[in-house]
């Protein structure tokens, strides 16, 4: 069973008395351990497809399965607590609390699963330690550098150990530098802990690293490419 | 910018220094001037002044010292660095009234040794400053009116250099003056008390100063505890947490500013209802106290005529073990002819030894004796001491305090008990005994007019009369209430006139009833009305002047639990087992006064309510621009994981938090006020409101009623913006911005 499997996914917004459909008839599978990126212009959908995916926005209609669970059809409050447990995000603009600090911003997902306070900080220094803030952990998020702050959200969508993280264009607000580190500690992330990542991004650099590239268009999945973690680099993207 | 501002920490420090010193001088300068207003010709005075202006004078000093290190040091600073301009000028400022300090010292002292150097010790200092030559004095007027001016001027100036001041200097000085105060707090606990010594306004200062010391130490331990309580809270849980970080941090000004605000607004609203409520219960307790003090607990009566056979009601009534005491009373409507005035009374006939026992009249005697009412003779030759003391000069309860026998019931009962067993060796007889069986009172029972002049001064029947006076006729005696007292002219020992409208039938029809009494006693209750209308006289007397034969009107019974009257009177009703005769408590007795005390107590409580309830809009404002400047926040936590019921947990708790600082706040500061007002008292004019300071009574209830309707108003109106925030859509809230 796959970890995730969208079907005929359809989201239509009503704008002005004009239905404006946004997602059209998606058909996405994803399976454990996967990395895969979306691509495609603004307006396709990607954003949307990622609240979806992300239990934020109800589809119209349409099914997205997590192993067989269908969470288009749950109460808000047990899609507050699948969220919290299964799902990790990391947005454009990293999203921290301002009034705490990187490492309470890090156990914020465990004190509202309820974990032990200690347990959710002792989780929360360990992940710093991992994405290398591990001298930051008391300086607010507006003491940090904007790569620093997306590694801190990184940590924060990793601490409840979801089965996948959702990233929204996660270095799109970072210079190339910076960004490289934070494509590289999420593949470090995928291979050592094993965690799915879905990233929608317009890095071409990010694309090219990645072994599964799904491109939409207009609310529809325009290509769906797979390749072998080690095969060579497609030429188009490899030239800079 | 940070470079520019190495060099302000200093310069801050220096400012915060000029403030503390402007801040004294100011202090010092009120203090001064105040002396300087009041000060009366007296020994001390001088001493007081000259002193305040030495100590003046040391500020001064110190200030100009200060002001002029500061000033080169300013200009070195580079210019356009915040607070440069400000510094500048309260340095200048500082400098300009120390000299100005120092000339106006200079001037008064020139004016007290130039001109009046040999009066000195003995003036006081106006009496100095009117030896001042007028030009002097002009100059003097200026300097100061400039100083206090210049003061105020600067005490702003250094508020606004407060946050120039770097958080380590801010908190080192916040320290130092909390430390102060807690040394001020701990000398003034110990060696202060806190009731005023005396009456007087001099004797309430040492106190009311502890107080105020007491009100900012508590108001800076607050301030300091509640981060420490929020840190604390903030291990409770995620809301909590959540909660306690977002009204800790410091948010967008304006809603720093409206939350600080909205906190206010609910302190003073639940300040002023709890301010209301206690004067209000006050003198509902004022006026409980002094109406169950002379009326009866329990009131047992008819609706028509009199009441046979009350001997063995009475034995009964007696028999109950909650009946502290039972007396029993005869009343009618009479008038009270004095050679100047008349007044119209209500006349009680009272068993002179168990009305004690039952109300407080023994007490509130401010002239005479309730025994002169049993023993005419003694009345008829009291000493000149004990006559003509003018009632008029009696104003109020502080008369009262002062006499000494009066002040204690079973002083003034024991006496009674005393002259009465002396005057009746058959003791038993008893009031009946004392007041008919006097031999010097014959034709007592015709109830006529006692010729004046026919009746020849006994001298053998009085032995414990202390310097006897010279004999009067004997006429039997009557308490009056002081402002009757006061309306007709009565001192104790006069002749009065009772008139009873009930009279004989004389060969013209109708005529009314007279007979001369002797003023035996002058009573003040602080009841205006009980105060001007009724008058007492020895059952036997009123029985016979009033033609009630052994008939009575009621008993009066006075209860050992004032609360359990009700029950009292249940009991008492069918021990008698008289279906006609009216068995009723207090309550009872008083409704319709209680009951309108009570209503514009509901009224004040409902019209001040709607303070906190204004004051819950803007809690509510608060919330909902709260809820506005974290809307991308609640989208973040609601990616995290969190329900509604977690985000409406955390806005309602924090509304809670406002709430409750806020009602602690105003609690607090409404107990300080009506905490003062009990001590030191507020005056009242006693003419006007026949209580001579305004009476407070602070009800533990009252407190907590208006404690939880304030933390209840802030709640219901943090719950819109809280539901608000539950209800965002999450995509919507993370798009915010």
């Amino acid at each position: 069973m796959p970890l995730l499997r969208v079907e005929k996914l359809r989201k239509v917004y009503l704008h002005g008395g004009k239905e404006l459909v946004v997602l059209d008839d998606i058909d996405l599978v994803v399976e454990r351990g996967e990395m895969l990126c979306v691509m495609g212009p603004s307006g396709a959908g990607k954003s949307t497809l990622l609240h979806l995916l992300g239990t934020l926005d109800q589809p119209t209609s349409g099914r997205i399965l997590y192993e067989g669970r269908d969470v288009t059809r749950e109460p808000p409050a047990r899609l507050a607590a699948f969220r919290n447990a299964t799902v990790g995000f990391v947005f454009q603009f990293h999203h921290l609390l301002p009034e705490f600090d990187a490492l309470e911003n890090v156990a914020m997902p465990g004190l509202i699963g309820g974990l032990p306070r200690a347990e959710a900080r002792r989780r929360a220094r360990a992940l710093l330690e991992e994405v290398g803030l591990g001298e930051r952990l008391t300086h607010r998020p507006s003491e940090l550098s904007g790569g620093e702050q997306q590694r801190v959200a990184l940590a924060r969508a990793l601490l409840m150990e979801p089965r996948i993280v959702l990233a929204d264009e996660p270095t799109g607000n970072l210079d190339s530098r910076t960004g490289e580190a934070v494509h590289e500690l999420m593949f470090e992330m995928n291979r050592t802990r094993g965690t799915t990542f879905l990233v929608v991004t317009h890095s071409r650099e990010l694309a090219a690293r990645m072994p599964r590239v799904v491109t939409m268009r207009d609310g529809r999945i325009e290509s769906d490419v797979r390749r072998a973690a080690d095969a060579p680099l497609e030429p188009r993207a490899s030239t800079p | 910018m940070s470079e520019r501002r190495v060099r302000l920490p200093a310069l801050g420090g220096l400012a915060a220094g000029l403030v503390v010193l402007e801040a004294c001088a100011v202090l010092v300068l009120m203090v001064g001037a105040g002396r300087l207003a009041s000060s009366s010709p007296g020994p001390g005075t001088p001493e007081l002044g000259l002193g305040v202006l030495a100590a003046w004078g040391a500020l001064a000093v110190v200030s100009l010292g200060v002001g002029l290190l500061a000033l080169p040091r300013i200009r070195r600073v580079q210019r356009g660095t915040r607070g440069r301009g400000r510094l500048q000028a309260l340095a200048l400022l500082a400098v300009a009234l120390s000299l100005g300090v120092i000339i106006q010292g200079a001037l008064v002292l020139a004016a007290v040794y130039g001109s009046a150097s040999d009066k000195v010790p003995g003036g006081g200092v106006v009496e100095l400053l009117q030896h001042v030559p007028g030009p002097l004095l002009a100059a003097l007027l200026v300097v100061s009116a400039l100083l206090s001016v210049g003061c105020l001027v600067a005490l702003v100036l250094g508020a606004a250099s407060w946050t120039l001041l770097p958080a380590r200097w801010r908190r080192i000085w916040l320290g130092g003056l909390d430390a102060l105060l807690l040394t001020a707090f701990v000398l003034l606990t110990v060696l202060v008390p806190l009731e005023p010594l005396g009456r007087e306004p001099r004797a309430a200062l040492w106190p009311a100063i502890r107080l105020a010391v007491m009100a900012l130490f508590v108001l800076r331990l607050s301030v300091r505890l509640v981060p420490k309580l929020l840190e604390a809270l903030e291990r409770v849980g995620p809301r909590a947490l959540i909660a306690a970080r977002q009204l800790r941090t410091r948010q967008s000004g304006f809603l720093t500013a409206i939350g600080g605000l909205s906190i206010l607004a609910v302190a003073f609203s639940s300040c002023s209802l709890v301010t209301t409520l206690s004067v209000m219960g006050g003198f509902r307790q004022d006026l409980k106290r002094k109406i169950l003090g002379n009326h009866a607990h329990v009131g047992i009566d008819v609706a028509h005529g009199g009441i046979d056979g009350w001997r063995a009601v009475l034995e009964r009534v007696r028999a109950d073990p909650a009946v502290r005491g039972a007396s029993a009373y005869v009343q009618g409507e009479v008038m009270l002819t004095s050679a100047t005035n008349l007044g119209g009374a209500l006349l009680r006939g009272i068993e002179t030894r168990s009305a004690t026992a039952v109300t407080d009249l023994g007490r509130n005697l401010v002239h005479g004796r309730l025994e002169y009412l049993d023993d005419p003779e003694r009345l008829a030759r009291l000493s000149p001491a004990e006559l003509g003391a003018p009632a008029s000069l009696v104003t109020g309860p502080a008369g009262r305090r002062h006499d000494p026998v009066d002040a204690d019931p079973t002083v003034a009962t024991g006496l009674v008990e005393r002259i009465l067993g002396e005057l009746a060796p058959d003791g038993g007889a008893g009031t009946l005994g004392a007041a008919d069986g006097g031999a010097s009172t014959p034709e007592r029972g015709s109830a006529a007019v006692v010729p004046p002049e026919a009746q020849p001064a006994d001298e053998a029947s009085s032995p414990g009369g202390p310097e006897p006076g010279p004999a009067r006729r004997v006429l039997p005696g009557i308490v009056v209430g002081q402002e009757l007292a006061r309306a007709l002219r009565l001192y104790v020992g006069d002749e009065v006139d009772v008139v009873s409208p009930l009279g004989d039938l004389g060969p013209t029809g109708p005529v009314p009833r007279t007979r001369p009494f002797r003023v035996a006693g002058i009573f003040y209750t602080g009841l205006f009305e009980h105060d001007v209308k009724y008058v007492y006289v020895s059952l036997p007397t009123a029985q016979q002047f009033l033609q009630t034969g052994d008939r009575i009107s009621g008993i009066e019974v006075r209860v050992a639990e004032l609360e359990r009257a009700p029950e009292v009177a249940e009991r008492l009703r069918r021990a008698i087992g008289r279906p006609e005769l009216r068995v009723r408590p207090w309550q009872e007795l008083n409704r319709h006064l209680f009951g309108a005390l009570a209503l514009e107590k509901l009224a004040m409580f409902v019209v001040l309510g709607i303070a906190i309830v204004v004051a819950g809009f803007c809690v509510f404002a608060t919330l909902t621009l709260l809820v506005q400047e974290k809307t991308r926040e609640v989208g973040v936590l609601r990616a995290l994981g969190a329900r509604s019921a977690t985000l409406v947990g955390i806005f309602l708790l924090e509304g809670a938090l406002i709430g409750a600082l806020g009602a602690g706040a105003g609690l607090g500061l409404g107990h300080l006020v009506c905490f003062a007002a009990e001590r030191f008292g507020v005056g009242l004019n006693p003419e006007v409101y026949y209580i001579d300071r305004l009476p407070v009574h602070v009800d533990p209830v009252e407190l907590l009623s208006v404690g939880v309707t304030s933390a209840l108003v802030c709640l219901l109106a943090t719950l819109y913006p809280a539901l608000f925030a539950a209800r965002l859509d999450p995509v919507e809230a993370l798009r915010h911005r």
